[in-house]
């Protein structure tokens, strides 16, 4: 199966130090891929470098074929990757509908009519952010944020989500609610890369797994033989 | 004291002062200064009296844009003062020309000092905007009370008779204050209270968090630069003759700007070369055009956009290498051999080892709907290595930064050995001696190692005012000692920017033990680092705490880490506690299991 | 004491008077309005401080001069000058975007207000230029050239003209702002503009418009003001500074503080020319030195980390 997005060999800096040393993935149509690494370990700077919002100095992104390195995030973004990063970023002084329609964007033509997202089917998706519509995003509870950064990015129609860290700071109860959700989004068909820390989170979702280390994949495999084999986990992962 | 003094001794105050580059380019530019009355006709003098006082200006600018990170948009307003008071002094009240001389300057520090005061409270935009609109009030001032100051027909007529006699004498005697002011700024710049600038310049945060009162050293380098300033208004007013309101006006301010960032602001001598560059340019061009501002905006068009280093900063790059620092920056000696350490100062320490060092209560911090910390009492007891642990966004760090002033809590207490500390600002937490470290490593990164542990130990022996004694003689070997114990001490001229991310957060800890503390704050010590890395760095944290005696309280992820180090575990988990106790009990609490160390443990 | 407050504070007895100048404070306010709005607009988005701010005001006067001159004998002159004026104005600050002020909006604040300082000397030789170093007068609309009698005092028409134009404008950038995508683009963009980019807008597209409305606004001022004061050199100076003080104690980014902050700087200045006829600007500066003790975000602005 020809991959969805192919990231080959890419090196990004922050200034002059260097985060990325040749991380490689590839992603498949319609799954959910797993980053897994422990903080600093550059799963937040491969979900960038991705988007655009850093460059890397060297390697190729492919995303449906296409080269789509070195191209400015709006020009991704509306290519169809959905991106919703690690703290969220709601715009604290907007509404959340008002959140929700900065990000809105006419679908692209392979998204068929059933599946285009309005307001009325991310409130379906996120019920509790219905009777908040009229509340500012600075004002939600971390939860609340979470969902709503998810259901901005799906204003815009993606057909592959980056998604980093969802389940950070939440309450067990939340992560529960907002795993049910993303399993919901899997069933659309939508392809999501997923970062994690929460080993957990992260098996209830997906079937496969990169392992990032010091900026370099360690791992790429199944989920579950990378769950089931101890040393492995320990090796690599902070539990 | 006495230990700094043998260390000057040793290194020379001289020698480490002026490297023989700064010397050979020092006296040349001098002796040129000195030769041009005899091989250039006259009238050049007017215009080299010019290129001087512009000079000054703008390394007395450039003590606050290129040393303290200061962007001062109303700078000229000093001029002015310093003019203006030297003159009106002289014309109005009789005072003689030398204790005019004396006076102007005075003034305009006095006004640096009035106008400082309320500046240097602000970011950098408002900053620049408020110094502007303090020089537009003198403006004002000066255009407006022509009775007094004779508005935009100048004060005129300010001609010393008793002292000097023509365009040569004029010219040396500007030559000779000139280079006298360019002299005591180079001292000062290299004193601990120039180290001190740069680290503002480079990080407040952690200047601050090495226990430098931030806003008064600005405040400070500001009244400092405005005494210079008004030098320069002095000698303008002196050797043209008079003084004009437009020397004053806001376009007048981008002068010291435009000739330290076209010479250089990285280089002390950047805004020398800049000042003789534009002044020979605004001659040579000036004269055939008469849309100059014109020129001068495309020049400063492509300064701003293509060489934001500046002449000295392109040369520099020419020659290549930046990672390494310059021949001025580079450490003391190390010495052949270490004095062992001084025992650690004594510590009111009881018996039984067992008491409170820091106590916590009913902490709280919200963040628009966010409980980042939800009321959270913690004890911390002497010489114990105590881990915080839980989840990312528990709100540990939240936590950490009200620790140490460096967030405002909503509510609730924080006492260090029984005495409340919530309400006082980071620097004079970390001056009872509470030192931290940042999760995302915070140094001051355009300089070397060696300068960051020097500033920081200059900052706990509270030498930061000191603006005489070269900082590069003080303190060598406490800090090649403190290199040495994170292991550093061969990086020590490295600029620890360019640090890998493992010794970046070791020159942290050397930073923070340099302030001699009683309670070491470490934020994610270990956080980017590899697995083997994090159990070596956190070895050396307890080895260290072992020896000084000293408690630690650190956040951590990895469980290892906290496993092996900690003697008592406090866990969060949604901005509250949610266990709190030895290894083994927090090992075997359910609750933790479930919400953090996950079911499969 | 007594004499000391007649001397100064006579003309309170004057009812008058006191209307004339809260009146003509009012018309001040609202070209200082203009384009301070127009600069807090610019800053909240880029964070870039715009000194030629007030060379755009000084262009917009020059251009009302030429377009009346091109218009001249064609029906509502005028008015079709004042939409020009203010496209052509918005026009030169999209060219300086797209060409220059884009590619610094990374660096150093430093570098960012020497480019905009050095755009305030090119400019005004520019206009010197193309429009001589003598003032440019521009005619007054015959109907709006007289003056009414409020309470009995005579005001002149056309300063009613400019409050009716200040408060249509600020209402129209308050539903533009707070009723439009576009203005909530704007705000997020204020907020995050990497963020806004990823989820798909052009966000370097949206910063030349942020820059071309800004200065429209700054034209438009220019423009309206040009009938009164003609237009001349140095108009560029004297805004920028008021404007500063202006968005300083508002808030750098509040239109509501800039709207506040102009009438009360405004007010100050033509109160205090009757009390210290001198140094009414001074009042103005001081002001500002008290606010940004008590709140050094400004009045209505934003705490920056």
């Amino acid at each position: 199966m020809t991959p969805v997005l192919e990231v080959g060999g890419i090196e990004t800096f922050y200034g002059q130090s260097q985060v990325l040393f040749g991380v490689s993935l590839r992603v498949r149509p319609g799954e959910v891929l797993t980053l897994l690494g422990r903080n600093g370990a550059g799963k937040t700077t491969t979900l960038k470098s991705i988007m655009g919002l850093v460059q890397p100095r060297s390697g190729h992104i492919r995303y449906r074929g296409r080269e789509i390195a070195g191209l400015p995030p709006h020009k991704i973004s509306r290519r169809g990757i959905g991106y919703v990063p690690e703290d969220r970023i709601i715009f604290p002084d907007l509404t959340v509908w008002e959140n929700l329609d900065v990000a809105r964007r006419p679908p692209r033509r392979s998204v068929s009519e059933g599946v285009r997202w309005t307001e009325e089917r991310v409130f379906d998706l996120f019920p509790q952010l219905r009777p908040l519509a009229l509340r500012l995003g600075g004002t939600l509870s971390g939860g609340e944020q979470q969902m709503l950064a998810i259901a901005r990015t799906l204003m815009g129609n993606p057909e592959f989500l980056l998604l980093d860290e969802p389940s950070e700071g939440l309450a067990p109860l939340v992560v529960q609610m907002l795993l049910e959700q993303l399993r919901k989004l899997k069933q659309t068909g939508l392809t999501i890369l997923l970062s994690e820390q929460n080993l957990e989170f992260a098996t209830r979702l997906s079937d496969r797994a990169c392992v990032i280390v010091n900026g370099q994949i360690r791992y790429d495999g199944s989920m579950q033989e990378l769950v089931a084999n101890e040393t492995l986990r320990r090796a690599f992962l902070a539990v | 004291m006495g230990e700094d003094r043998q260390a000057v001794a040793r290194g020379g105050v001289v020698r480490e002062l002026f490297p023989r580059p700064t010397i050979l380019v020092g006296l040349g530019t001098l002796l040129f200064a000195a030769a041009v009355p005899g091989v250039i006709p006259i009238f050049y003098t007017f215009l080299a009296t010019d290129i001087m006082i512009l000079a000054l200006f703008g390394l007395s600018l450039n003590l606050l844009l290129g040393y303290t990170g200061m962007v001062s948009f109303g700078h000229a307003a000093y001029v002015g003062v310093g003019g203006y008071a030297a003159g009106l002094l002289f014309l109005r009240a009789g005072v003689p020309a030398a204790a005019a001389y004396l006076l102007g300057p005075v003034a305009a520090a006095l006004a640096a000092m009035l106008f400082g005061f309320f500046a240097v409270r602000l970011s950098a935009v408002y900053f620049a905007m408020l110094t502007l609109a303090f020089q537009m009030i003198v403006y004002t001032i000066v255009f407006k009370w022509r009775s007094l100051t004779g508005g935009e027909d100048g004060l005129r007529g300010l001609r010393p008779a008793e002292s000097l006699q023509g365009p040569i004498a004029d010219y040396y005697w500007s030559l000779g204050v000139v280079a006298l002011c360019a002299l005591a700024m180079y001292v000062l710049v290299n004193s601990s209270l120039g180290y001190t600038l740069r680290a503002i310049r480079e990080n407040p945060v952690r200047t601050q968090h090495m226990g430098v009162n931030v806003r008064l050293h600005q405040w400070i380098a500001f009244v400092i630069a405005g005494f210079f300033a008004g030098i320069a208004g002095v000698i303008l007013a002196f050797s043209k003759g008079s003084m004009f309101p437009e020397y004053v006006y806001w376009t007048a301010a981008a002068d010291p700007i435009l000739v330290a960032v076209l010479g250089g602001m990285h280089a002390y001598l950047g805004p020398v070369v800049g000042a003789v560059f534009y002044r020979l340019m605004v001659y040579l061009v000036g004269r055939y055009t008469e849309y100059w501002p014109l020129v001068e905006g495309a020049i400063l068009v492509l300064v701003a956009i293509t060489m934001p280093q500046g002449i000295i900063g392109f040369l520099q790059r020419l020659r290549g290498g930046r990672a390494r620092a310059t021949p001025a920056a580079r450490a003391a000696g190390r010495p052949e051999a270490f004095a062992p350490r001084r025992a650690p100062q004594s510590r009111s320490r009881p018996a039984d080892g067992r008491k409170e060092v820091l106590r916590v209560v009913e902490l709280r911090k919200h963040f628009g709907g966010v409980r980042a910390v939800d009321g959270v009492s913690l004890s911390v007891e002497e010489g114990k290595v105590h881990a915080i642990i839980g989840p990312n966004g528990a709100g540990k760090s939240t936590l950490f930064n009200m620790l140490t002033g460096y967030l405002q809590s909503d509510a609730g207490q924080v006492f260090f050995y029984g005495r409340e500390i919530s309400q006082l600002p980071p620097h004079a937490i970390i001056g009872s001696r509470i030192s931290r470290t940042f999760q995302i490593t915070s140094i001051l990164k355009g300089l070397t190692a060696y300068e960051n542990v020097l500033i920081a130990l200059l900052a706990r022996r509270r030498r930061t005012l000191d603006c005489l004694t070269p900082a590069k003689g003080l303190a060598v070997e406490d800090t090649w000692r403190l290199l040495e114990l994170v292991g550093l001490s061969g990086q020590a001229d490295q600029i620890s920017g360019f640090l890998s991310h493992g010794d970046q957060k070791r020159l942290e800890l050397a930073i923070a033990l340099a302030n001699d503390p009683v309670l070491l704050l470490l934020d994610e010590p270990t956080a980017g680092m590899a697995p083997q890395e994090r159990l070596e760095s956190v070895q050396l944290v307890k080895r260290i705490a072992r020896q000084e005696g000293l408690t630690v309280l650190f956040t951590e992820h990895d469980m290892d880490v906290v496993f092996s180090a900690a003697d008592r575990i406090t866990v969060m988990h949604q901005g509250r506690i949610l266990a709190d106790g030895g290894p083994e009990e927090i090992r075997s609490d359910d609750r933790v299991q479930k919400v953090y160390l996950g079911v499969s443990v | 004491m007594i004499r000391f407050l007649a001397e100064y504070f006579g003309w309170l007895t004057d009812p008058s008077l006191v209307l004339m100048q809260l009146l003509s404070g009012i018309a001040g306010a609202m070209f200082l309005f203009l384009v301070a709005s127009g600069l807090s607009l610019i800053f909240g988005v880029s964070r870039i401080v715009n000194f030629a701010h007030g060379s755009l005001y000084m262009f917009g006067a020059y251009f009302a001069y030429t377009w009346i001159r091109v218009l001249a004998g064609s029906p509502g002159q005028f008015w079709i000058m004042l939409i020009l004026a203010s496209l052509t104005v918005a026009v030169m600050g999209g060219v300086l975007e797209v060409i220059f002020v884009r590619r610094i909006y990374r660096a150093d604040p430093i570098f960012q207000l020497l480019l905009t300082f050095a755009f305030v000397l090119v400019l005004s030789d520019i206009a010197k230029i193309f429009w001589g170093a003598e003032g440019k007068a521009v005619p007054k609309p015959g109907a709006l050239a007289g003056s009414v009698k409020i309470f009995g005092a005579p005001f002149p028409t056309y300063l009613l003209l400019v409050v009716a134009a200040g408060l249509g404008v600020g209402l129209i950038l308050w539903i533009v702002f707070y009723r439009t995508r576009w203005g909530r683009l704007v705000r997020a963009a204020r907020h995050s503009r990497d963020m806004l980019a990823a989820l798909g807008s052009d966000v370097p597209r949206l910063f030349t418009e942020v820059f071309m409305v800004g200065s429209g606004l700054a034209g438009l001022a220019g423009a309206l003001v040009a009938p009164i004061v003609t237009a001349a050199p140095g108009m560029d100076a004297s805004i920028i500074i008021e404007a500063f003080v202006v968005v300083v104690v508002g808030g750098l980014g509040s239109f509501l503080g800039a709207a506040l902050a102009s009438l009360l700087v405004a007010e100050l200045k033509a109160f205090g020319t009757l009390v210290f006829p001198a140094i009414s600007i001074v009042l103005a500066y001081l002001v500002m030195a008290v606010v940004l003790i008590f709140r050094p975000w400004g009045l209505f602005g934003r705490r920056e980390e």
